[in-house]
């Protein structure tokens, strides 16, 4: 296709894409949450997730009823270092990606804070990942002699999962695309 | 005559309550009216230019109303942040980009387009739309900062607009585009 015969076809197409103003301002949602902000919205409510279920976590080491728990001391502390790891690298994400604006930043610019903000995100779940593993395994011990507990436990694992992939799925799919941006 | 089918913005919109308060509060406030009256200037302007840009990222219908509705979001919003010292076609250009890029979604084969929705937005003679529908499919191709070269190259700027707008050197814009228009034609080749 020639240079000449391109710009016809573009010409063509700018010559039936010409709105009337009024009604692309009738069907404009202003107050609507672009890409972004959805993205950073999901990050900061992980993040304050992560906080509550740390000091909850934390109550367990004063609470009797987890009195049975062999390690209880240590098996608390992981689990809170673990969950406010987990809160810190949300809003290190939530903040990145707050701080990508579309109005003054260049193209490039925009994509390579997006693409970084995947690199960071993937970053995060292979230190977390392993980590939550651990904290698994750690709970399983720790609650072993009481199989209310342990099946509790399997169960919320098994729910965890089931929400857990589908947030990362969620997550990706704002990002996705943008492995084939360059 | 044009075939737009405007798109009501989605479900992932704010309450009832919250938009009126909003627009109550963009009638009151005098800034807030000064404002109204510019976006609206902006949109009388350069509403094809964002149509246009938008309806070349898109491969769907959802993402042609997706992408259209966080652009103007997004020059709502850039409104007051926007440097004077640029040209405001130029500004209007780089938010665009960046909100399509940013509301671009997965695709099942990269570069694959539907071209109902081609058909759908543009109602024109089978001829103009084969035209329309050929150029899409070419554009789609490309990487999403690609689109942004060869669209502005297509609206006629110059090399150094499209720079300030990619933020990528002015040497590079010319190297880029010249690969850009030697994919195409291999391209082109190739489907046809």
């Amino acid at each position: 296709m020639t240079e000449r015969k391109l710009k016809e076809a573009w010409r063509t197409t700018a010559g039936h894409l010409n709105p009337d103003p009024s009604d692309v301002y009738a069907t404009v949602n202003l107050n609507g949450k672009t890409t972004l902000e959805r993205l950073a919205a999901r990050y900061r409510r992980f993040s304050i997730v992560g906080v509550i279920a740390a000091v909850m976590v934390l109550q367990w080491s004063v609470n009797s009823v987890f009195d049975f728990m062999p390690h209880r001391t240590f098996i608390v502390c992981f689990g809170a270092v673990y969950l406010l790891l987990a809160s810190l690298m949300d809003h290190r994400l939530y903040l990145d990606v707050k701080a990508i604006d579309p109005a003054t930043m260049s193209v490039n610019d925009v994509i390579m804070r997006c693409l970084h903000c995947r690199k960071r995100h993937l970053q995060c779940m292979a230190v977390l990942i392993p980590l939550a593993i651990v904290y698994l395994g750690l709970l399983g011990y720790g609650m072993a002699r009481d199989p209310y507990f342990l099946s509790g436990m399997v169960l919320g694992a098994i729910v965890g999962l089931a929400i857990g992939v589908r947030q990362l799925m969620n997550f990706m799919s704002d990002y996705r695309s943008l492995t084939s941006i360059d | 005559m044009l075939a737009i089918t405007p798109a009501y913005p989605s479900a992932r919109s704010t309450s009832l309550l919250r938009r009126l308060l909003f627009a109550a509060a963009r009638l009151v406030s005098p800034s807030a009216v000064e404002r109204d009256r510019r976006f609206r200037e902006i949109m009388s302007v350069h509403a094809a230019l964002v149509e246009r840009i938008c309806f070349s990222f898109a491969g769907s219908e959802t993402e042609y109303a997706d992408m259209r509705q966080e652009a103007w979001i997004n020059i709502w919003r850039g409104l007051d942040s926007r440097r004077e010292e640029s040209k405001l076609s130029t500004w209007i250009y780089r938010v665009t980009f960046n909100s399509c890029i940013s509301a671009l979604r997965s695709r099942a084969l990269k570069g694959a387009v539907s071209l109902d929705f081609v058909a759908d937005v543009i109602a024109a003679d089978p001829v103009s739309r084969a035209e329309v529908e050929y150029l899409h499919s070419l554009i789609a191709c490309l990487p999403a900062q690609d689109k942004a070269i060869i669209i502005m190259w297509l609206d006629e700027h110059t090399y150094d607009e499209i720079a300030q707008v990619t933020g990528l050197p002015r040497n590079t814009v010319a190297t880029r585009l010249r690969r850009i228009k030697e994919k195409i034609v291999n391209l082109h080749h190739k489907l046809s």
